[in-house]
């Protein structure tokens, strides 16, 4: 048992280092630079202001947040691009660098264009020249190379001083030298770049309690998520267990008294929950069983206003928002019976149709005594993987559940992040959740060794 | 009798299903701002068939540019465009100015946004869950078959396949930009080649062979995609892309909606593979790529259509939760869950009602249809 534990462990550990190099790789795909958006959050726009201020900060927050590391453990990248890019450079420059690299460009010469490139943008916020920053930010959001050639050409009508026009000058140079620069032959070479990148910054920074800092509110990402899952948890494993205790009786009635009314009334009720999207049942419910609009009898539940106080503890908001609760906890309730209700009737019919039943019979004992003896425990045993195997379902029911009443929990989190493209967040709370299911996942196989004699553990 | 009474219910939700179908393609025919036959300058024109040609990049030209010349023939069912905003109709009852299940908050008529997206969900049912099929085959046939036929490589041919396969994933990625479309398929096809040579090696050589574990890798893919709510990872994948579009959808779902699939056509495949017709085909000597293509794969998919259509249902449901989030489906888009996003800002009764029903009753009719095809095939049900 020791071992077959432990040999589950290593496996579920395999799993979620997949699942962290998966977000972590998402998280890396997604736009948007969050240097820019932390400054930002400290009143700091490229725009306004002191700009060398705002390149020093630039570069502060770049480093600090460690943004200038490699991605991972290694890369292959091609022969013609041996260098990393200065720390100070913006998102906007390294795409350039980049776009420049796949046209195989020399790096030498790329490196040196977006230093002229820098150097005049600075000069020409200094002078207050905004026709020729705009022209700039033209030729960075250029994904041809006509195009660049193009604006950077007519860059040169903007120019104001003689200073600019000495940059532009030598930045002209540069980028026919640049032009002109075809990297021909090329081979691939694997870099090693030890424990110092990104993902191992961010998979380390798990365990330490921090994974990152929220663009939205400066806070500190793994406190977020830890303070938002306890409503998540809350409300799932509330209404799991209404549904669990109303539902598993309920199914194994209807397996019971199978081919009955009663059974094809039950069946067709769970039927109807089955099909019922969770969202539309939380709509009626909220459009209709909220207001009197409908007949002073419809107004049976409170209109969902929830309202957490910043700085009350989770049990006095969790108390003061009680009434608020039962509607989501009703919806999620009703959905997930639905299911468990289904998996305990068919778990029934399975056990009701093996052979030992017949000789359980023939042998004189009644149906009830069979049932209470031999069918019902031996049909919990299945039940256990099914209903486990059933959370990850609950969990994606009450993120929408959350959205819909405005319960702070995670899934009102993950919504609000992809709104503000806070992206630390969202990946942070894809690893979450699937360390969760993976763990609930495993704690329910050696529930069902432990309840199960006769599993062999090879 | 009850035997009687599921077949009937049977046969309403195949019934179902076919309406489904049919309305979902031909939904410009039943709601559209342009009339079915009208007159341009006394010649006989269809504009819907124009509308379905420009909306499928066949013809240039909007057919509603002219509209106002056009001498209007037979109209639609619905006469509006769900698109078309009408900001002195919003919010109007069903049944008012001619809108029969009323307008949402921007005006645009309701019944037109729910005929339409009937072909949204068929859109992203048939298109999506073809592509999860297509990656739950490769997975769940590999990770069961090379179970019982482990695949085994000599030294070279790994050292091979593998260097093969990093340097060609190299060139290719770097590039893709630099070269046209025979160049890439030129690449991969070169690529995919020299590949394959080191598995002919295998077959030579097998002096000093290990077993690649194919089955505990499948095992391990499909273990990690499961322990991730497919809404999650969805909602993560969704920011992967620059625009809002349906077709960003379909692939993600495509992407993401194999899991279950693979699973069943894993152990579906193993059950196969213990039965006494392939052992004999192993020992007459057939070969095993022919035990694989004539004998495993035809007995293991004939009984997959039951969940594929629970997975189209599981589909539709994640588009429309997707959608109602408004999330990744564009805004301007009506499909079921953006109608019934519109009463939870508005609390309009119509709203909430009538998209709900259309989910609900294609969820049904595709569970009921699954169900009964699963007792069909599996003789311990039919009892």
């Amino acid at each position: 048992m020791l071992r077959y534990g432990i040999s589950r462990l290593i496996w579920l550990f395999t799993t979620v280092l997949m699942v962290s190099m998966l977000s972590f790789f998402l998280s890396k795909g997604t736009p948007g630079d969050k240097a820019e958006a932390l400054l930002s959050l400290q009143g700091l726009h490229p725009t306004e202001g002191n700009v060398d201020r705002y390149y020093q900060e630039y570069e502060r927050v770049f480093l600090a947040e460690g943004l200038h590391l490699p991605w991972f453990y290694f890369d292959i990248v091609p022969s013609y691009k041996k260098f990393e890019f200065p720390a100070e450079w913006t998102l906007q420059n390294r795409n350039l660098a980049i776009f420049f690299l796949n046209n195989r460009f020399h790096g030498q010469l790329i490196l040196q264009w977006i230093q002229y490139f820098r150097l005049l943008d600075r000069e020409c916020v200094q002078n207050g020249n905004r026709r020729c920053r705009q022209e700039m930010a033209f030729v960075s959001v250029s994904k041809k190379m006509e195009l660049i050639h193009q604006r950077l050409s007519g860059i040169g009508s903007q120019l104001a001083t003689e200073e600019e026009r000495l940059i532009y000058d030598a930045w002209v140079d540069v980028h026919n030298k640049l032009t002109a620069s075809k990297v021909g032959w090329y081979y691939p070479i694997i870099r090693w770049h030890g424990f110092d990148n990104q993902y191992h910054v961010w998979i380390t920074s798990f365990f330490k309690n921090k994974m990152g800092t929220s663009i939205v509110d400066g806070r500190n990402v793994a406190e977020k998520i830890i303070s938002s899952l306890k409503w998540t948890m809350m409300i799932v494993f509330i209404s799991i267990i209404l549904s669990m205790l109303a539902g598993v009786p309920l199914g194994m009635l209807a397996a019971a008294k199978d081919g009955k009314l009663l059974d094809l009334m039950i069946t067709t009720i769970l039927y109807a929950l089955y099909a019922t999207p969770i969202f539309w049942l939380a709509t009626m419910l909220v459009v209709f069983f909220t207001t009197s609009e409908y007949g002073s009898w419809t107004n049976i539940f409170p209109a969902p206003f929830f309202r957490v106080r910043s700085g009350d503890g989770f049990w006095i908001s969790f108390s003061s928002n009680l009434y608020q609760i039962i509607l989501p906890v009703l919806c999620l309730f009703l959905t997930n019976l639905a299911v468990i209700a289904r998996l305990s009737k068919s778990a029934l019919i399975t056990e009701k149709n093996k052979p030992y039943v017949l000789a359980l019979r023939a042998k004189g004992l009644k149906m009830r005594g069979v049932y209470w003896k031999h069918l019902i425990p031996n049909a919990m045993i299945p039940l256990i993987t099914l209903v486990s195997n059933y959370i990850p379902g609950a969990l994606a029911g009450s993120l929408i559940i959350e959205v819909i009443f405005n319960i702070p929990g995670m899934g009102r989190l993950m919504y609000d992040s992809i709104f503000y493209a806070d992206w630390d967040v969202v990946f942070a709370i894809v690893l979450m959740i699937s360390v969760l299911t993976s763990m609930i996942l495993l704690l329910s196989d050696i529930l069902y060794i432990w309840v199960n004699p006769k599993i062999s553990l090879n | 009798m009850q035997k009687g009474l599921t077949n009937i219910v049977f046969r309403i939700a195949r019934t179902i299903l076919v309406i489904f179908v049919l309305i979902a393609l031909f939904h410009k025919f039943l709601a559209n701002d342009l009339p079915i036959t009208g007159r341009l300058n006394g010649r006989l024109v269809f504009p819907v068939v124009q509308d379905y040609l420009f909306a499928a990049g066949m013809i240039k030209v909007n057919p509603r540019v002219n509209s106002n010349e056009l001498k209007r023939g037979i109209p639609t069912l619905i006469p509006f465009n769900p698109y078309e905003m009408d900001q002195k109709n919003a919010m109007v009852k069903p049944g008012v100015n001619g809108h029969w299940l009323g307008t949402d908050h921007l005006g645009r008529d309701v019944a037109a946004g729910i005929i339409y997206g009937f072909w949204i969900a068929l859109l992203v049912g048939v298109l999506s869950i073809g592509i999860a099929l297509l990656l739950a085959v490769v997975i769940g046939v590999s990770a069961a078959y090379f179970k019982k036929f482990p695949l085994k490589m000599g030294l070279f041919s790994f050292l091979w396949s593998s260097i093969v396969f990093i340097v060609g994933l190299f060139y290719i990625i770097f590039e893709w930009h630099n070269s046209g479309f025979p160049g890439k398929l030129l690449m991969v096809f070169l690529v995919t080649a020299f590949w394959l040579i080191g598995f002919y090696f295998t077959v030579c050589w097998q002096s000093i062979s290990f077993t690649i574990p194919v089955d505990r890798l499948m095992d391990k893919l499909i273990e990690v995609r499961e322990s991730i709510p497919s809404l999650f990872l969805v909602l993560g994948m969704v920011a992967l892309f620059e625009y809002n579009s349906i077709w960003n959808i379909v692939l993600i779902i495509g992407i993401i909606g194999w899991s279950n699939l693979s699973r069943y056509i894993r152990s579906e495949v193993m059950s196969v593979m213990e039965e006494n017709y392939i052992k004999s085909a192993i020992i007459s000597g057939a070969t095993r790529w022919k035990i694989l293509i004539r004998h495993i794969l035809p007995n293991a998919m004939d009984s997959v259509i039951a969940l594929v259509a629970f997975s189209i249902a599981s589909a539709v449901l994640l588009e429309a939760s997707l959608s109602f989030l408004g999330i990744g489906v564009p805004i301007e888009q009506p499909t079921w869950g953006s109608l019934l996003s519109g009463a939870r800002k508005t609390n309009a009764w119509w709203l909430a009602v009538f998209p709900g029903i259309c989910i609900f009753i294609l969820v049904t009719s595709l569970s009921i249809f699954a169900d009964k095809i699963q007792k069909n095939i599996d003789p311990r049900l039919r009892a």
